[in-house]
């Protein structure tokens, strides 16, 4: 096996062929390895070393601040349970479906990779291609349960993507930019070295390590909230507080 | 993905625990095998010395499968003052527990904060075993031989009770492994249906007199601090007001 570089695509037709043959194929389980980093404004908020596993409708992620167990989130559904444990602080609860992209739009934004789902599979086929400077861009609109988003999805000549920006229900402002970095060759196949999220103030960062496939029965699950833990709904202001402080979940969305 | 870096300090820190069940080992006069009796009688005098440190290596399992990560770091203990954590890998934390000062401070050098909290807030147990150690290491230890696989070299060590460690058993599985050498401990291992992490410790050192600078966290002076426990950051802002 050669390692043939791959050629720019002839035509954005042909991008985005290339671009659904990739990266719309459907992940397996899969498991991966990172940093990431947070950064809210100019401020740094630190870096955990995350671990994520995934199949089908389920998002594990546990996440190492130094030697300390810090994080535990998983997304099963609809449904989310995020574990802070040094604090011994938990929020659980079912997404709200009004709120951002709902309970899909969250999953695929914690695999944002991933464009397999029927929900932006199809936003995607049905898409206009046009060429832009160093690449291509699709740009359609996506539905949720607020009402129609405008996003626009930015590929580079080889059809990889570099950008991805999804805006509020009505067109009116940023919801969400996804930015990717180069892509790599893992053992789980290809995938950008990094990926960033950028919503409102918050920045966060993922720079990718390691990505392999895995079994299903290597998911666990978050173990069970300590009694002592404090846990609390997520419609809890506490938890909106928390979520808002620290990843921006509520904020004002950027203009690009 | 989701989830941040600003989680310091609280109860359930996992090196905490492979720490305070090494100094648990420490003091192992209840082993009932003639060879852990040993042990504990060669190792007792990281007791009596007024300040034991040693390099760590802390080693935790992916959850998922994916091969393990490791940390290197130091550890300080005065008995009757206070533990100290520092990682020497770039970026790493640095965990104070000062109980002359009232202090627990963790320096988070990313996120160029300085969380600051009661000496109270400490972990119970790591605060029992600078309080009083002879209590915290002679009690439930219950230790059983058991050879484990460390890196691929069988071991020989000792499973203890996990009440020693004040956790409910079955909860945690705890094994730990003396140096063949010096007869102090070298390997701790800590099992639970979270994770599993391995602690190694090597170059101990027991000083004649104990050095509080040890216990100064290095976090640089100016530095913004913060309250130890997002909790009361929360109850002093409100529910759901910004601060």
């Amino acid at each position: 096996m050669g390692c043939a570089r791959v050629p720019p695509a002839a035509s954005g037709a042909d991008a985005r062929a290339r671009f659904l043959d990739t990266y719309a194929r459907g992940e397996p389980a899969s498991r991966g390895a990172g940093a990431l980093s947070a950064r809210r404004g100019t401020k740094r908020q630190g870096t955990l070393d995350l671990r994520w596993a995934s199949s089908a409708e389920s998002v594990v992620v546990v996440g190492f601040a130094g030697p300390v167990r810090a994080l535990d989130a998983t997304l099963l559904g609809e449904s989310v349970y995020v574990a802070l444990r040094p604090m011994d602080l938990g929020m659980a609860g079912l997404l709200p479906r009004n709120e951002g992209l709902g309970a899909r739009g969250l999953r695929f934004l914690t695999r944002p990779w991933d464009f397999s789902s029927a929900w932006i599979h199809g936003a995607l086929e049905r898409t206009s291609v046009e060429s832009v400077e160093k690449g291509y861009r699709l740009s359609g609109t996506i539905d949720s349960d607020r009402g129609t988003h405008p996003y626009s999805l930015d590929l580079d000549p080889k059809g990889d993507p570099k950008r991805l920006r999804i805006g509020r229900a009505g067109g009116e402002g940023t919801l969400i930019i996804v930015r990717y970095g180069p892509t790599r060759s893992y053992r789980g196949g290809r995938l950008p070295r990094w990926i960033e999220w950028e919503h409102g103030p918050s920045l966060l960062r993922l720079a990718v390590a390691e990505y392999a496939r895995t079994t299903p029965g290597r998911l666990r699950h978050s173990p069970a909230a300590d009694p002592e833990w404090e846990v609390m709904t997520l419609d809890d202001p506490r938890s909106r507080d928390l979520l808002r402080r620290f990843l921006g979940v509520g904020e004002t969305g950027v203009e690009p | 993905m989701t989830g941040r870096n600003r989680v310091p300090g609280g109860r359930r820190f996992r090196w905490a625990l492979a720490l305070g069940s090494a100094a648990a080992l420490l003091g192992a006069d209840a082993a009932p095998r003639d060879e852990a009796v040993a042990v504990a009688a060669m190792i007792r005098r990281v007791l009596a010395s007024p300040q034991a440190s040693a390099r760590v290596t802390i080693e935790r399992s992916d959850p998922f499968g994916g091969p393990p990560t490791r940390e290197r770091g130091r550890m300080w203990f005065l008995p009757g003052r206070g533990l100290r954590y520092r990682s020497s890998e770039k970026g790493g934390q640095d965990v104070v527990i000062d109980r002359a000062k009232d202090a627990f401070l963790l320096y988070s050098p990313q996120e160029e904060v300085l969380y600051r909290g009661a000496y109270g807030r400490a972990p119970a147990r790591l605060r029992r075993l600078i309080e009083e150690p002879e209590q915290e290491i002679t009690s439930k230890l219950s230790p059983a031989a058991e050879r484990r696989d460390v890196r691929g070299t069988p071991r020989e060590g000792y499973r203890l009770g996990a009440a020693a460690l004040g956790e409910k058993e079955g909860k945690v599985s705890v094994w730990v492994s003396r140096e063949s050498g010096s007869g102090l401990p070298r390997f701790v291992s800590l099992a639970s249906d979270v994770d599993t992490v391995l602690v190694e410790f090597r170059e101990w050192r027991f000083d004649k007199k104990a050095r509080p600078a040890d216990l100064v966290s290095s976090a640089p002076k100016g530095i913004r601090e913060e309250p130890l426990d997002p909790r009361e950051f929360l109850e002093r802002a409100g529910p759901g007001r910004s601060r």
